[in-house]
């Protein structure tokens, strides 16, 4: 667009990033070598936001994925731990070898199939007595920064109880472990799922609190659910809304329709919290001020209505209904019009084997 | 037809707007057709558009286009507004149904237009801020570019390629992954 007869040289940058926006990642990628200007527009920081950084798409957990696919050496055991953005965080051990060495952790991108090896931090499995380190989360937002976070949850177990004593996290930036220790005087018991959200690595201790370390500080941050809150409800009645604009928690009970059980999925989108639920199955929503209070019943025509997740592709909330029975299938909606609350199928896709998901 | 057929009631009832393209065409509208631009709503809530909104940035011919649009759009939220109160009438969403069909027949037939046409109703919507016709005009670009090579985009566009050879070897090389 930058010589020529036809009206295209006259659109500004705002309007073919305009254009740009409505483009996946792929096509992106394999644009910028068409010109200077379009290479400018598709790198440049500020319009990271508002293009497709990632593919489409999401991560199965299948008993045997087989890495080779990515060029990840096959005769070892590879778990796959977490997922943020496309980024895959993996586990990598060689228990068949006559001296294994310590797992060490994976971090690939497998649409561009480059992967790093991570050094390894300062705990790991088998090496101090009564220490174990079996939860770890990448995050990753490229629209902020292409550097990406590894958490790695370090435990002391004593007796029956495991308490989390610190999350030690790897920066690709500096490209090294950094231990963050949390002390207490009680069991910090930790539940086994986490969320990257903003900068900060957020973990569910017990079932009284949340607490949050920041991939740059040492400092953490620990909320309590109040006595009464815990355990004892089993719908929705609150949701707590830190933000980090303001550096406070803000407790708002729930002004949905009606009172209803979270199954367990999330995603954070346009500046909505999605999270789905059922009796009734729907997809609640919050904003981040704790102000709007919407649901969007599921696709109606589903497989389950119980056990779809949400997520979001493309500039739109994707609601991913997952049939478990004889043959395993998924059914892939997008939600294009979101005044009217319509769901529109994109695929939906047979699975030749048996697949679990997370 | 109903829902179309009250909004036509209503807008006979409205304010009238002058618009004056840039090769000083005049054009009347009703207030609900120009305000579909909030460019020319803010005009009208500001009290300026006695004599004329003058567009400057419009040709008459793309102008025409553009207030072809907005009709017809204007009529579709009519309509909607209209039958919002009666939800659960099946009768009404079936009326709904058809009118939306009728109003994407609409936009797949408004969009057929070369592409010099179709750059200028992209300016024309931005300058006039009229987010459904951005995004209608703005996705039809997108669309043509799918499937496309980068040769045939230059081509399309007449973009000239001014990447030395190194440069776009090794903005490929980066991006293999995405060419296969």
């Amino acid at each position: 667009m930058d010589q020529g007869t036809t009206a295209a040289p006259y659109l500004p940058d705002e309007l073919v990033v305009e254009i740009l926006a409505r483009l996946p990642a792929k096509l992106l990628c394999r644009f910028k070598c068409i010109s200077r200007r379009w290479r400018r527009l598709i790198s440049d920081p500020d319009h990271r936001a508002r293009l497709a950084q990632t593919l489409s798409g999401f991560f199965f957990v299948s008993s045997d994925p087989g890495w080779h696919f990515i060029g990840l050496p096959s005769e070892r055991k590879i778990e796959m731990l977490d997922s943020c953005n496309g980024l895959l965080l993996l586990r990598c051990s060689d228990e068949h070898s006559s001296r294994p060495s310590p797992p060490f952790y994976i971090v690939c991108n497998p649409a561009t199939r480059e992967w790093v090896a991570l050094p390894q931090p300062k705990y790991t499995n088998g090496g101090e007595q009564g220490m174990r380190v079996w939860y770890a989360a990448v995050g990753f937002d490229p629209a902020i920064s292409s550097h990406f976070y590894v958490f790695q949850v370090v435990e002391e177990s004593e007796g029956m109880w495991c308490s989390v004593i610190a999350v030690e996290v790897y920066s690709s930036e500096t490209g090294t472990w950094d231990i963050r220790e949390l002390k207490h005087d009680y069991c910090l018991s930790f539940l086994g799922r986490m969320t990257y959200f903003n900068g900060f690595l957020h973990l569910p201790i017990g079932y009284t609190a949340v607490a949050s370390v920041h991939t740059k500080g040492q400092s953490w941050r620990l909320t309590q659910i109040e006595e009464e809150e815990r355990m004892y409800n089993y719908f929705v009645d609150a949701v707590e809304i830190y933000s980090s604009d303001t550096g406070t928690w803000a407790r708002k009970f729930t002004q949905w329709d009606w009172d209803m059980d979270m199954t367990g999925h999330k995603t954070y989108f346009n500046g909505f919290l999605h999270l789905t639920m059922c009796n009734p199955n729907a997809v609640a929503m919050v904003d981040t001020e704790g102000q709007a209070w919407r649901t969007i019943a599921v696709p109606s025509n589903g497989f389950c209505r119980s056990s779809g997740f949400v997520g979001h592709s493309q500039g739109h909330l994707v609601y991913v209904d997952v049939r478990m029975k004889r043959v395993p299938a998924l059914a892939i909606y997008a939600l294009e019009d979101h005044s009217r609350d319509r769901w529109t199928l994109r695929h939906k896709v047979i699975m030749r084997r048996r697949i679990c998901l997370d | 037809m109903a829902s179309a057929g009250s909004g036509d009631e209503k807008a006979a009832a409205a304010a009238m707007i002058t618009l004056i393209s840039s090769d000083n065409e005049k054009f009347e509208v009703t207030e609900a057709t120009a305000t579909l631009s909030q460019t020319i709503r803010h005009m009208i809530e500001d009290g300026c558009t006695d004599g004329g909104v003058p567009l400057p940035n419009v040709t008459s011919k793309i102008l025409a286009r553009v207030i072809e649009y907005c009709k017809k759009h204007a009529t579709a939220a009519a309509g909607e507004e209209g039958s919002s109160s009666s939800f659960s009438d099946a009768a009404f969403l079936e009326v709904d149904r058809a009118f939306l069909e009728e109003l994407e027949e609409f936009d797949d037939a408004f969009l057929e237009v070369d592409r010099a046409t179709l750059f200028d109703l992209i300016l024309a919507a931005n300058y006039l801020d009229i987010k459904g016709l951005l995004n209608l005009t703005c996705q039809k670009v997108a669309d043509s570019v799918k499937g496309k090579t980068p040769e045939q985009i230059r081509e399309m566009y007449n973009i000239v390629n001014d990447l030395t050879p190194e440069e776009e070897a090794e903005i490929r090389r980066e991006t293999q992954w995405a060419f296969e």
